[in-house]
């Protein structure tokens, strides 16, 4: 992360993701199954959805994740690849982490092999940008136009379901 | 080269989380009047005394925040995994050096 945090940081926005309910731990069934369709989507070993809050991402459903950050559930967020989609509304895209400027010096990519990443920001109806449905993987790869509209159509889905809990704040079984 | 501190993990630069660092999250949404205040209040409800928490003190009164609606709760999450990731990676660097590593 780069930028001010202005925006990680509205509360406005932190309103939102207390409303909807997502750092409930509790994992959503159709948010698990948006997330294990994208890693299967894109032959990669890991996807998640990215709830990113002023001082660190949750991740309310993943699939795939090892090691520390499947217990934590989250990082610190200074080395979220997902804030700079939220930041800017824009998908994020990260062919090779080692030499993309924003990414070459995070721990996340030498320490923990985090090497490719594409992302989808995901905005609410009132337009806050919660966090991200997103892809990763452990060797550098593009991803076309095509991949990334079906990333899009999934956080769609994502989405929809996540506006569904201002009528039902639980998550779905 | 120099030696990061005791309470920085190595390599990924993460500090220890601190109670201070708890009140400035929340003064920065809150206001900082509001912010001691909810917060003494929270160590309270966690059994902890506010002053000079240890990690796992500190721990306690992040899950307390996090119960907490709002903006709170959510600055109280945040907090959470930031310690536990702390706590996470400080330990497997202990075992590391303990392996002689």
């Amino acid at each position: 992360m780069t930028g001010s945090g202005d925006v990680l940081r509205d509360p406005a926005r932190l309103e939102e993701i207390a409303a909807l309910g997502l750092t409930a731990p509790e994992v959503d069934a159709v948010l698990q199954q948006t997330v294990d369709e994208a890693a299967a989507a894109f032959n990669l070993p890991t996807a998640m959805v990215s709830v990113v809050m002023g001082e660190a991402q949750y991740f309310a459903a993943e699939h795939g994740l090892t090691g520390w950050m499947a217990e934590t559930h989250g990082t610190p967020v200074e080395w979220s690849f997902c804030a700079y989609a939220v930041e800017s509304g824009e998908p994020f895209v990260v062919e090779d982490a080692r030499t993309h400027p924003r990414t070459k010096d995070n721990p996340l990519v030498h320490y923990d092999n985090l090497r490719c990443y594409a992302g989808i920001p995901l905005v609410t109806s009132t337009g806050h940008t919660l966090g991200t449905l997103c892809v990763t993987g452990t060797e550098p790869r593009s991803f076309t136009e095509a991949e990334m509209d079906v990333l899009r159509g999934l956080a769609k889905t994502a989405m929809e379901r996540i506006e569904a809990r201002r009528k039902d704040p639980q998550p779905q079984a | 080269m120099s030696t990061p501190p005791h309470n920085v993990v190595p390599g990924y630069a993460l500090a220890a989380p601190t109670e201070q660092d708890a009140i400035t999250f929340l003064a920065r949404a809150l206001g900082a009047d509001r912010a001691v205040s909810l917060w003494v209040r929270t160590c309270q409800d966690a059994g902890v005394r506010s002053g000079k928490l240890a990690v796992d003190e500190l721990e306690r009164a992040a899950l307390a925040l996090s119960q907490h609606e709002g903006v709170a709760g959510v600055i109280g999450n945040s907090l959470v995994i930031r310690l536990r990731t702390y706590r996470l990676l400080e330990k497997t660097r202990r075992h590391q050096g303990e392996g002689g590593r």
